[in-house]
């Protein structure tokens, strides 16, 4: 291991430590603007409190609308966390360290609100408090709470735990921070000396962590899953559901994590921390999944579409070429089969404006997916519900509802963007020991060790 | 001429609601006196409806029969008054008791009747059915009480994993530990 310039290592350390606490270009803007529409959201649900679940389009037949299909989102996005910081990290990947933090605070943000959907869905909050003391063991709405719960603290943990050095570099290296912050700085840092001891403990306590939080991961996606492949009802009747929440959450944290890198990059002027390769390599696990998630739709629309059963068909026809058929076909031509396309050139795969297009596509195809799942399958159930009104065998959500389900949307890029005010994007102390370890090329950062290079970066 | 029209139909309208509104409150109101007798297999319901207000008879009245069940009505019997306004119905004696003393409710309805306002009459019956012992459900995934292998299960998942989340935080509370340690040690 060659140990870095000392000249170098501060000025990395200084070139990240300007993230903290300024704001990028254009940011008050979006600050503004999704702070309004959080405004908006609060004044509906407060709206939907004072007046009842009445409020909303859902009635007897969609019980589950717009809430539960972005809570599936939120639970979806949650998991690029336990990619990039466990699956990347086993299988050896160096390329992941400028993104661990970024990675924690999307799933640390998404897990928020994915457990703020149910609450709106309940209609009444307090009844939150009932589900944990008359909670059924055997409900998979228990099981979800329960999961959802534990993947947040543990994600609070693992967002913490790499953030020990890098406090302490913050609470010796800025000195004319207030007084309040160094306080905060110093509680935060645990008395960080970076001593050998101290080095070995913090690794195994994130080896631990990362080993622990990539089945509770995995369980609060398939649990999710669980929640509408219990209930016997066309379309969700499958044993495939599981897998197909997985790596659809999968694509979708990929996805959303190369537009909040190229945001940042652009933003915070990180052009030499967060560089081509990682567009690169974000998009070729993209392509892998937009695949293979592509071949699991196969799975879950063309075999029961083979058959066309008489319970299945009315939904099928539905998706294929009914009411919800331009939805259905964006979702599978835009969101999967045009980025596929797209990412199997590799030209495309090395142009971030080209990767951050497919990521967009992809992104908005596994939103309005989350919707065609809950929806559509909700409204052609077994049997007919006994004296439902006809209005309420149909679906369209209210004012109410869009507010609050674009309010949840802004309130999550709004929490990120905060996240990032009081700590640096990228994490300082495994960068530099990296680079030290193994050299600039192969975490994907550039022109890093040259001191005529950095003076030109953002300090 | 177009503002001709549109006063004719306003006129229409109004003329249209005032005609339902007084043909709604031409309606009567009536009472349903209810005699049960019962044979070998089913109960006879005669059911005779009397106008409150001449305290006579009204025929054409269609009323239907229901059973209070937990979560809703059952339709057991229906028909429609004769000239002395009476109906007569039948309907299975076998029908179980709602509560422990093994009475059940039925309900005779008039219901969107064009002569009658909407009323409900009720009788309680004693079913001949033994009302069933409340035996504790044994616990299964669909029963109140989850079976001990999920149960034992689901907890110790669960907790597992909290307590490696704690042990985590034993190891960061070792960490500011070993910075003091570290301090005294330079002391000494």
């Amino acid at each position: 291991m060659q140990k870095l310039n000392p000249e170098i290592k501060d000025r990395i350390e200084n070139e990240l430590l300007v993230t903290v606490g300024r704001r990028y270009r254009q940011e008050t803007l979006w600050v503004i603007l999704l702070g309004l529409i959080c405004v908006g959201g609060t004044v509906a649900w407060i709206i939907q409190l004072r007046k009842g679940l009445g409020v909303t389009a859902m009635r007897d037949y969609v019980s589950w609308g717009l809430y539960i299909s972005l809570l599936f989102f939120f639970v979806g996005v949650s998991l690029i966390g336990a990619l990039v910081s466990c699956v990347l990290r086993m299988s050896g990947a160096k390329w992941r360290y400028p993104l661990i933090r970024i990675a924690e605070a999307v799933t640390l943000s998404a897990i928020f609100f994915a457990g703020f959907m149910p609450v709106l869905d309940m209609g009444r909050p307090e009844r939150l408090y009932f589900l944990i003391t008359h909670g059924r063991i055997q409900s998979p709405i228990l099981w979800d709470v329960v999961a959802i719960a534990t993947y947040f603290i543990g994600s609070l943990i693992y967002f913490y735990l790499p953030l020990i050095p890098d406090v302490a570099i913050m609470r010796d290296r800025i000195t004319d921070a207030p007084k309040w912050r160094k306080k905060a700085w110093t509680w935060l840092a645990m008395g960080w000396e970076d001593n050998l001891l101290q080095r070995r403990l913090l690794k195994k306590a994130m080896l631990i962590l990362c080993i622990v939080i990539l089945p509770v991961a995995i369980s609060v996606h398939t649990i999710s899953a669980w929640l509408i492949a219990f209930t016997l009802r066309p379309g969700w009747n499958s044993t495939i559901m599981g897998p197909y929440f997985v790596f659809g959450a999968l694509m979708a944290g990929t996805a959303i994590m190369i537009l909040i890198i190229a945001k940042l990059r652009h933003g915070y002027r990180l052009e030499h921390y967060l560089t081509n390769k990682h567009f690169n390599n974000l998009a070729k696990i993209l392509l892998a999944l937009t695949s293979f998630y592509l071949y699991l739709n196969i799975n879950k629309y063309g075999v029961p579409a083979f058959k066309m059963a008489k319970e299945e068909k009315a939904v099928l026809q539905d998706l294929f070429y009914g009411h919800n058929s331009f939805f259905f076909w964006f979702t599978q031509i835009v969101g999967l089969v045009i980025p596929i396309i797209l990412l199997s050139f590799q030209k495309i795969r090395h142009s971030i404006k080209w990767v951050v297009a497919s990521a967009v596509m992809v992104l908005l195809g596994a939103l309005i997916n989350r919707y065609l799942i809950v929806v559509p399958n909700m409204l052609h159930p077994f049997a007919p519900i006994q004296h439902a009104q006809p209005g309420y065998a149909t679906y369209h959500p209210t004012l109410i509802e869009w507010t609050i389900t674009a309010s949840s949307l802004a309130g999550f890029v709004l929490l990120i963007i905060l996240l990032f005010k009081p700590f640096p994007v990228i994490t300082m102390w495994e960068v530099t020991e990296e680079i030290e370890k193994r050299g600039e090329k192969e975490i994907g950062v550039e022109d890093i060790l040259n001191p005529q290079t950095i003076t030109g970066h953002a300090i | 001429m177009r503002y001709n029209n549109k006063y004719i139909v306003a006129f229409l309208s109004l003329l249209l609601a005032i005609t339902s509104v007084v043909a709604q409150d031409e309606k009567i109101n009536g009472t349903i006196s209810l005699q049960i007798n019962s044979n070998d297999s089913m109960n006879v319901i005669t059911a005779t409806v009397i106008n409150n207000a001449t305290k006579q008879p009204v025929k054409d009245i269609e009323v239907t029969f229901y059973v209070q069940r937990t979560f809703g009505l059952m339709k057991v019997a229906n028909g429609t008054s004769d000239t002395t306004g009476t109906i007569t119905a039948e309907f299975p004696i076998a029908i179980q008791g709602s509560n422990v003393k093994g009475y059940y409710t039925l309900l005779a309805k008039v219901e969107e009747n064009e002569k009658m306002n909407d009323t409900t009459f009720s009788s309680n019956i004693k079913s001949p059915l033994r009302f069933p012992p409340d035996k504790p459900i044994p616990p299964s995934i669909a029963g109140s009480h989850a079976p001990w292998w999920l149960a034992i299960t689901f907890t110790l998942v669960v907790g597992i994993v909290w307590l490696l989340f704690v042990y985590v935080l034993y190891l960061v509370y070792r960490i500011k530990k070993a910075s003091s340690k570290s301090k005294l040690l330079s002391n000494n």
